[in-house]
């Protein structure tokens, strides 16, 4: 069933750049001619395609989100900001408390989002799912927020590897749990190395660093028996951001297509997977989340993939 | 025409595959084990394909009924004879024939965009037309209400007095009956703006840099135009509906591609403010003329703006005025009145002083 050359590659992306740039154009039109209103729809579209095109060991992913549905999650956030604003106009101070508040929204965003992505998605008939509850990783963000601010910005290896841990390790495929085994203070030593450098390379180094951080993340993940090993090295990390800038700038934003495929295949080719999933092992077990949380993160436009 | 197909099924409980047959009825699909044992029936009316077919890829199948179980099938024979028979499939995309597509919806996107961009900014004179006006002297009381609330107003009866028989005669001169109001708010930016409605608002620094009435009278008469010809409204417009065009054109996929056609966008506008700052003066020039009051203040002005701003020139396309030294040259040659006596001219002047 594996058609890729690469016969050890097992997650594949078969999308091709002219087949979804015809689905973006479509988007675009329409989009405009709903003033606005069909980006949901569009937005699932754009989704359905790529998921569709994504082959894990001879099967293919299915996304089953809706337009509908991330416009109900939309409109119930848009209700509950139109409550704060007005609650805020009669009363100020819970404008402090609003702004104390806002790295808690982001993880709820994050989480929420997360969830109603990996509910609606399946492989082999089977739902990916996120268990836990999002206050407590958003409280989880609150309070390393405040650890950040206090030791300023140099926990960050050791914050965000919580987080990713955090949120890795309520992930499932069906019955089948992702864990991650990770330590924050594993990626010190290349973090203090690009603060050290960040002046000299115009911040340029950070890229550098967000590479070395997704592949230590993706190595020290395993989905029950299958661990992930990603070779994806910082430079190589670099060379694709600032490539996908220049395209996407000399096109004026016309090559977001193919720039969307092109990073998938970038990561996916650098990505091996060792062990086998039984998947007659493997049963159904997560529900479908709604989408508020997908509102949130649409609102707050903080970007989960 | 087979009856039925090899396919594997997914119960939809777990993850295992199950190698199957698929036979086709008139009214139905109905998966059975190799031993022919039924495991389910699917009717045509609810089979679905997962999402869209392109190539020779496998057919994907769900079914209301049981919308956990999916029913994969790789056969072109049966490819074919499902096409037209379950709603929403009408045969897999050709993986080898885009060009065309793609010419099409590239041709399709670029005709939209240029139209929006180049059309929006002609249809946004009609389109302010049919916004009422008591709408857009409510938007404006609502402005110069905002800026109030942070600035203070300079108040005083004589000053004000002044101000508004200047004001009066630059009306008149246009032929028009309502009164616009004024307000001199203290600010040391040399600059005045016109709000949509029926306001002008007047930073106290630009009556500190004036040194003839006959400048005031200019500026003053330069903004009176941009609110008769309702030029806030129109940019507005303009500015909303690009910013809609462009933002779905774009999408918010791409921070980057959004900056750069935002950085179009900006340059679009700025060249249709650029115009109406020309409308402004030429108009403005007219209501002197008509108005009697001399064109040297104008001069003046303008040409100590244009000293003061030498060596920071913006380059006229990033501009939103026309370059002082170009605004400069129209009104030299208008003589006339000073448009108020020493002493309105002085009550004005004081009016921020305290």
């Amino acid at each position: 069933m594996l058609e890729n050359n690469a016969n050890t590659q097992r997650i594949v992306q078969h999308g091709r750049g002219a087949e979804l740039f015809v689905i973006f154009v479509v988007n675009v039109l329409l989009t405009i001619l709903t003033l606005g209103v069909y980006r949901f729809w569009a937005i699932t579209r754009t989704r359905r395609y790529i998921w569709s095109q994504t082959e894990i060991e001879g099967q293919y992913l299915e996304y089953t989100g809706s337009g509908k549905e991330l416009l109900i999650g939309f409109i119930k956030v848009m209700l509950i900001f139109v409550a704060l604003a007005l609650s805020v106009a009669f009363f100020p101070p819970i404008l402090a408390l609003l702004y104390l508040a806002t790295p808690f929204v982001i993880g709820l965003a994050l989480y929420g989002a997360m969830r109603y992505r990996l509910s609606h998605t399946r492989l082999r008939g089977v739902r990916f799912g996120l268990d836990g509850k999002a206050t407590d990783y958003a409280l989880m963000t609150l309070g390393y927020t405040l650890l950040l601010l206090f030791t300023l910005g140099m926990a960050a290896p050791w914050v965000r590897s919580a987080l990713y841990g955090e949120m890795t390790n309520h992930m499932r495929y069906g019955s089948a749990r992702f864990q991650y085994d990770g330590r924050g203070s594993q990626m010190a030593a290349v973090f203090f190395l690009s603060v050290l450098l960040t002046l000299p390379t115009l911040g340029l180094i950070w890229l550098w660093y967000r590479g070395r951080e997704i592949r230590y993340q993706t190595s020290h993940t395993r989905i029950d028996s299958v661990q992930l090993t990603s070779s994806l090295s910082g430079l190589a990390y670099l060379w694709l951001v600032l490539s996908n800038m220049v395209l996407l700038v000399l096109t004026l934003g016309l090559a977001l297509p193919w720039v969307t495929l092109r990073s998938l295949r970038y990561l996916l080719t650098r990505l091996e997977l060792s062990g086998q999933l039984d998947y007659a092992a493997i049963t159904q077990a997560a529900s479908e989340a709604n989408a508020t949380g997908e509102g949130l993160a649409d609102a707050l436009d903080v970007g989960v993939f | 025409m087979k009856l039925h197909y090899p396919a594997q099924w997914y119960d939809g409980q777990s993850a295992a595959a199950h190698e199957i047959e698929v036979h086709t009825h008139a009214d139905a699909l109905q998966v059975q084990s190799h031993s022919h044992q039924l495991i389910a029936r699917w009717p045509l009316d609810q089979v679905r394909c997962t999402e869209e077919l392109y190539g020779d890829q496998a057919l994907r199948l769900t079914c209301q009924q049981q919308p956990d179980a999916r029913l994969i099938v790789q056969d072109a024979d049966f490819a074919a004879w499902l096409r037209g028979r379950i709603p929403g499939y009408h045969g897999a995309r050709d993986r080898h024939a885009l060009g065309l597509r793609l010419g099409v919806a590239l041709a399709c996107l670029i005709i939209v965009v240029v139209g929006a961009v180049y059309l929006l900014p002609k249809a946004s004179g009609p389109l302010t037309a049919l916004v009422p006006q008591s709408w857009e002297h409510a938007l404006g009381d609502h402005v110069v209400e905002l800026l109030l609330a942070d600035e203070r107003e300079c108040r005083g009866d004589a000053g004000e007095a002044a101000i508004n028989a200047l004001m009066q005669q630059l009306t008149q001169a246009q032929g028009l009956e309502r009164m616009v109001q004024i307000h001199v708010l203290q600010d040391a930016n040399v600059n005045a703006l016109a709000t949509p409605g029926r306001h002008v608002i007047v930073f106290s620094g630009l009556i500190d840099q004036a040194e003839s009435p006959t400048e005031l009278a200019a500026v003053l008469a330069h903004e009176l135009a941009h609110v008769t010809q309702r030029h806030v409204m129109q940019g507005l417009i303009r500015d909303l509906g690009m910013g809609l065009v462009l933002s779905a054109a774009i999408g918010d996929v791409s921070t980057l591609a959004a900056l750069a056609a935002d950085a179009g966008r900006l340059m679009i506008s700025l060249s249709y403010s650029r115009a109406s700052e020309a409308e402004a003066d030429r108009i403005a020039y007219a209501t002197l003329r008509q108005a009697g009051i001399s064109g040297a203040g104008m001069q003046a002005f303008f040409e100590r703006m244009a000293n003061a701003t030498d060596q920071v020139q913006a380059p006229a396309f990033l501009s939103t005025h026309p370059q002082p030294a170009q605004r400069a040259l129209s009104f030299a040659q208008l003589d006339g009145q000073q448009g108020l006596t020493a002493q309105q001219w002085q009550a004005v002047q004081q009016l921020c002083a305290d």
